[in-house]
């Protein structure tokens, strides 16, 4: 990540073949599924547990517009509480359930796109933004819940995270439909290409004429919509709404865009790595609450996960230049 | 810079950085003075205690944080260090009562160091961004302690009296006066000689304020950068020993969520999150401030969950006066 203007890919990304790569793991994993909870693989079963991992794919989605774009956003997971508070504030007044969803997507892309503004317009590093706003919006949610945990939602509302559809989970819907736009308008738009350019270079970009501010604010209102998106899911598949809910989950997010084959130096992606990243971590998690791993084993593995995954390009690279 | 402008008549009196320890200044006193009048016990020795406890435990590991930061990176895992090593050394003190609080506080430092040394491996020998590698060992460490400590605790009841003894021994019969301040202090001052009279210390702002220039004159900057990751973790190897020692207890939620507080400090006192600037005496000042924010908000009786809210606001507000004091001073 030499600071010498012009940075060449050496050193920085996975190899183009990663995709390859990845569903390889992900053919292991389904092979241990096989092997050990070969009930896990029956169609309408394995539909029904990625409703577990959807919230993580949606952010992650986004996420990697926000890194290749050569930025990052801690505050994800601190946005999905705000989000569940203000659908829960609305909930409790008798709002009408497409109300409250509108108003909490609102809010959700009001706090993505409050970062944008001061990553953009005040030019502090997204790092300090996010890192700030993440105990500023999970402190609201706290301040706003106190210890309590709202759960009076209309029945109606637990289609979106608990509903199917020909027995295909709506939140596994809704992140296809999500992919889709995401897939097209990263790799077949104008909007896209200046995403990877502003990565691979932001002062070029800015001088080949690339209005950078408005395409990073764009960039975090979508995160922040995003998330929303995956908070309301959250929301209503938990049926509740508590002032931690969801912590920890930007390292979920984060490990499955950096595995995703998304380089952290910016400029290089593809969302299709991405998807297949956020099946493999989905599965592990799955893997892991079958076998009854504490909550903080995970957190060990995935994390030494996000590590290795960091590590992985840098000594490919290293080995490569030999 | 045009001969004749306002500027270069007249130099500023201060430089901006004793602008803002100044401005510091006044408004802890001002602070004090406002909490005291709303509640005339807030300077009792009690109130005193706590505040100093705090503020040395604070201080000693926003001295590692400030050394990181100066260089230009980020530690978000020293949280889960401070909870790791402090649960080993109430775990030790009570299996092994006897051992002399001197290995306790030997045991508490290598037990940061290691954690320091795998975080300043990956990210200066590998060159990858410090905030992902350390939002990756905050979960790690955190995992660990909750393996260790097998989610449950260590009570007062189980451990030996000196254990205490090593955070608040008392100095000259003064109950705030204690040992954590002396050690934090003496770190502060240690910090400060080397920030600002070796030539290691100038390097560091060298490599923050241009990594790759300074890469150009010849230093080594993952050596250094390795040597704060380091550093960073024995101090918060210390601070949190004393934090068990202080409260006499540990848990395996201890700090959870410090890591902000310790940012925040050296934030307040003008440390630049992308490196370069930062003083030793500023960090003291945004740790004794956030000390008394946080203590005057439980004497008033404010909800704890203002507490991270509030903490959240104090690092937007003091980077988004950074920015703005920057961007007058480039016009």
């Amino acid at each position: 990540m030499a600071n010498n203007g012009v940075r060449g890919k050496a050193g920085g990304g996975f190899p183009y073949w990663w995709e390859v790569v990845l569903v390889g793991i992900l053919a292991v994993e389904f092979v241990l599924l096989w092997l050990y909870f070969p009930r896990m693989l029956r169609p309408k079963i394995f539909l029904g547990v990625t409703i577990n991992f959807m919230e993580m794919g949606i952010i992650a989605l986004a996420m990697a517009f926000v890194i290749i774009s050569r930025n990052i956003d801690i505050s994800v997971a601190s946005t999905i509480a705000l989000v569940s508070v203000v659908l829960a504030a609305l909930s409790r007044y008798g709002a009408p359930l497409w109300l409250c969803i509108l108003a909490g997507l609102a809010a959700g892309a009001l706090a993505g796109a409050f970062n944008g503004l001061l990553v953009t317009k005040m030019r502090i590093p997204a790092l300090v933004v996010t890192l700030a706003t993440m105990s500023l919006y999970r402190g609201a949610a706290h301040v706003a819940t106190g210890d309590q945990t709202y759960s009076k939602y209309p029945p109606a509302f637990a289609f979106i995270g608990r509903g199917a559809v020909l027995d295909v989970p709506v939140p596994l819907l809704v992140f296809a439909a999500l992919f889709a736009v995401s897939w097209f308008v990263l790799h077949r738009t104008t909007f896209g290409r200046k995403s990877f350019a502003i990565g691979n270079n932001q002062t070029a970009a800015l001088y080949s004429g690339i209005k950078v501010d408005r395409v990073l604010i764009a960039i975090f209102t979508l995160t922040g919509l995003y998330s929303a998106v995956a908070g309301v899911i959250m929301t209503s598949r938990n049926n509740s709404t508590r002032g931690n809910m969801a912590q920890g989950l930007e390292l979920d997010v984060i490990t499955a865009v950096v595995l995703g084959g998304v380089s952290m130096d910016g400029g290089k992606g593809n969302l299709v790595g991405v998807a297949l990243a956020v099946f493999i971590i989905g599965i592990i998690r799955n893997g892991m609450y079958a076998l009854n791993l504490s909550a903080e084993l995970m957190k060990i593995i995935i994390g030494c996960l996000l590590i290795l995954s960091l590590l992985l390009p840098r000594l490919s690279a290293k080995i490569w230049r030999k | 810079m045009p001969a004749n402008s306002a500027a270069a008549r007249r130099p500023p009196l201060l430089d901006p950085g004793a602008y803002r320890t100044l401005g510091l200044f006044i408004f802890l006193v001002v602070c004090l003075t406002a909490v005291s009048v709303s509640n005339p016990h807030f300077l009792d020795i009690n109130n005193l205690k706590t505040m100093s406890s705090d503020a040395a435990i604070l201080m000693l590991a926003a001295a590692g944080q400030l050394l990181v930061m100066l260089a230009g990176n980020i530690d978000i895992s020293t949280s889960s260090i401070i909870a790791v090593s402090g649960f080993s050394s109430a775990l030790l003190m009570r299996d092994h009562p006897e051992t002399p609080l001197a290995c306790v506080a030997l045991l508490v430092i290598a037990i940061g160091l290691v954690l320091g040394l795998v975080n300043g491996v990956v990210i200066a020998y590998f060159d990858v961004p410090a905030i992902i590698v350390t939002l990756g060992t905050l979960s790690i460490y955190r995992g660990l302690n909750f393996l260790i400590s097998k989610g449950g605790w260590v009570v007062s009841r189980d451990l030996p009296p000196k254990y205490t003894e090593m955070a608040n021994g008392e100095w000259f019969g003064h109950p705030a006066l204690t040992n954590m301040l002396a050690v934090a202090l003496a770190t502060a001052l240690l910090t400060h000689l080397f920030l600002a009279r070796t030539r290691h210390g100038r390097r560091l702002y060298a490599i923050g304020s241009d990594k790759a220039n300074a890469r150009l004159i010849g230093i080594n900057v993952p050596g250094y950068v390795f040597f704060t990751y380091a550093v960073c973790g024995m101090l918060n190897g210390l601070a949190g020993g004393m934090w068990c020692s202080r409260y006499n207890f540990a848990q395996s939620s201890t700090g959870l969520g410090y890591e902000m507080t310790i940012i925040a400090s050296c934030v307040i006192g003008g440390a630049s999150v992308t490196g370069g600037r930062g003083s030793t005496v500023g960090m003291i000042l945004g740790a004794i401030m956030l000390s008394v924010i946080i203590h005057a908000m439980n004497i008033l009786q404010v909800s704890p969950f203002w507490k991270m809210f509030i903490q959240g606001a104090i690092i937007l507000a003091a980077v988004i006066l950074d920015s703005c004091m920057a961007r007058k001073n480039r016009a």
